[in-house]
């Protein structure tokens, strides 16, 4: 009978192996998401400046369209902007393509590398394995994000400008959980796959695919990516808690399917 | 007769098929404890899908493989760590240094005796600081070695495990497997490999593997004492039964009546039986392994 110590101290094993493994995506994920915070934040003083300079006939003009008067609402409202540049854009962008390569490392990369062979035949379970790949995957998202988050922040701070950080964090959350979604989604096409790159490609246009509904109005909340970018809860003002839920119980289902592939796959 | 749960390894019509290919056509095989298994074959043969399949990596199409007397979709953390793996092609973790991949497989070995592992790491001088893509195949396939016997499985199970180790390296490989691993009772170990000399050296009992299937099972001492030819030249021709006595497993003809008999088994009767009968000459050619190789293997030698 294996003690639950015994246990943990696997698990912890497997976490950290996984974690040293991805480490560099870890690295570049953070510098990108602080390069962005600074460039994001710098973009707005610069903006603000140019606008501030418009003459006002121009306003009016431009006051007819609703793409001016969409950007001039964003650029008047920091928070706004913060959400608009970080969450509905740059963040689930290099979100989904550091989660798409993640994936394809972990699974289709130890394939063929040949790595699992010698991952998989260790004293564990298949399903232990699984779960360790899915939690660093899960922490390094969230060490990226809390960093972005993090750098936005200072940088905020340093040039004095407020941002309602309850409403960002909680569209954070959303934000995360539907990578989440797209994780495990690409982390079932890489179980599948035995090659990284194919895997990383496959995963991409599948990605795209499940953007399409995100060009139609009527049907743009079945986009993970418009779910991603949590527009109904930080412009509608609605709370997430739909989003959330349907993200979560999505988030189990592929859990459970990908850990069943995992455990039936030949390797 | 021995029950199942006797055998550290008992195989029950084990079949793996890859879409249509079969490469596994139905395997029975017991592995006793105690014993030194080699398996050969040619490439293709089933050799490496055959262990995959013991080591859990393939799933199997049918068929049951019990290890220690229990099912492996059924074994324990405790039961597994009771079984030693080196796989045909190095496959550690080639960002982590030696140091790192002993630490990262001694934590699930709550018994890891780390004075034993110094002194193997020692007896194949292998550097601790060292990144593992920095290290030769052989070196990796010694650290793998070393990974494998520091907990002192039960069973360990070797795939091509003497490919990329010179001839040196391979002497010290087996003589620490056999000197070290083996002077443990109970201690078993199943190998694959092309080197047939070695095998010769170090196996109990040989099985041949030929397109998915056991051609042959049998002790090494039976394969050397049976396993001969007697080259005949009669000075009649001779009876039937004589050319069709158990154990004889082909016979050509040299002219008439001169006969090359192939005896697989049975080597005393039939050799007797020919010396009874008139004759001219009657030679015994001694058979090794690779020729044993070549006839099980259908003649073909891509795997030597």
């Amino acid at each position: 009978m294996i003690t639950l110590g015994v246990m943990t101290v696997v698990f912890r094993n497997l976490l950290a192996k996984e974690l040293r493994q991805l480490r560099w995506i870890a690295i570049i994920g953070l510098l990108l998401s602080a390069g962005l915070a600074v460039v994001m934040v710098a973009a707005f003083r610069y903006v603000t400046q140019i606008v501030d300079e418009l003459p006002p006939e121009l306003f009016e003009i431009l006051a007819r369209y609703d793409a001016a008067r969409e950007f001039m609402t964003i650029f008047g409202n920091y928070s706004l902007y913060v959400w608009s540049q970080w969450n509905a854009k740059n963040l689930y962008q290099f979100g989904s393509m550091m989660v798409i390569i993640i994936a394809a490392v972990q699974f289709a990369g130890e394939v063929s590398k040949k790595t699992m062979g010698f991952y998989l035949t260790r004293p564990i379970t298949r399903n232990q394995g699984f779960l360790a790949k899915c939690a660093a995957a899960a922490l390094l998202l969230l060490v990226v994000v809390c960093g972005g988050i993090f750098f936005i922040w200072l940088i905020s701070h340093f040039l004095g400008y407020s941002v309602e950080w309850g409403r960002l964090v909680v569209a954070t959350v959303v934000t995360f959980t539907w990578l989440m979604v797209f994780y495990l989604l690409s982390a079932i096409i890489s179980i599948l796959s035995r090659e990284p790159v194919p895997a990383g490609v496959i995963a991409g246009i599948s990605g795209m695919a499940l953007s399409l509904p995100g060009l139609f109005a009527p049907i743009r909340q079945f986009s993970i990516f418009y779910q991603m970018r949590a527009i109904e809860y930080f412009i509608g003002g609605q709370p997430p808690l739909l989003s959330l839920a349907a993200s979560l119980v999505i988030i189990g289902l592929l859990f459970f399917i990908g850990m069943h592939l995992f455990r039936k796959r030949d390797f | 007769m021995q029950k199942v749960n006797d055998y550290c390894v008992a195989v029950k019509n084990l079949k793996k098929d890859y879409g249509q290919k079969q490469a596994l056509a139905g395997i029975t095989l017991n592995i006793e404890k105690g014993e030194i298994l080699g398996l050969v074959g040619p490439n293709g043969a089933g050799k490496t899908t055959f262990i995959k399949l013991l080591m859990g990596l393939l799933q199997p199409t049918s068929g049951s493989i019990r290890i220690f007397g229990t099912d492996i979709g059924a074994m324990t953390h405790k039961e597994w760590r009771n079984v030693g793996y080196i796989s045909e092609e190095p496959n550690l973790y080639d960002f982590m240094t030696v140091q790192e991949i002993i630490n990262f497989n001694s934590k699930f070995y709550p018994d890891w005796d780390k004075d034993r592992c110094s002194d193997l790491l020692a007896h194949f001088n292998l550097p601790l600081n060292e990144k593992i893509k920095n290290l030769s195949k052989g070196m990796q396939t010694q650290l793998s070695l070393v990974l494998a016997m520091v907990p002192m499985p039960q069973l360990l199970i070797l795939d091509e495990p003497l490919e990329g180790l010179d001839p040196l390296r391979r002497i010290n490989f087996l003589n620490l497997v056999l000197e070290d691993y083996m002077r443990k009772e109970g201690r078993t170990i199943l190998i694959s490999s092309h080197y047939l000399e070695e095998m010769e050296r170090i196996a109990d009992r040989i099985a041949f593997l030929n397109e998915g299937r056991l051609v042959r099972v049998a002790p090494m001492e039976q394969l050397r004492m049976e396993e001969k030819t007697i080259r005949v030249v009669f000075q009649k021709e001779p009876p039937v039964e004589l050319l069709q006595m158990p154990g004889i497993k082909d016979i050509q003809r040299e002219g008439t009546p001169g006969f090359l008999i192939t005896v697989e088994d049975n080597f005393n009767a039939i050799f007797e039986a020919c010396s009874r009968f008139p004759h001219y000459v009657l030679d015994i050619y001694h058979r090794n392994l690779e020729d044993l190789f070549h006839d099980y293997s259908g003649g073909d030698d891509r795997g030597v």
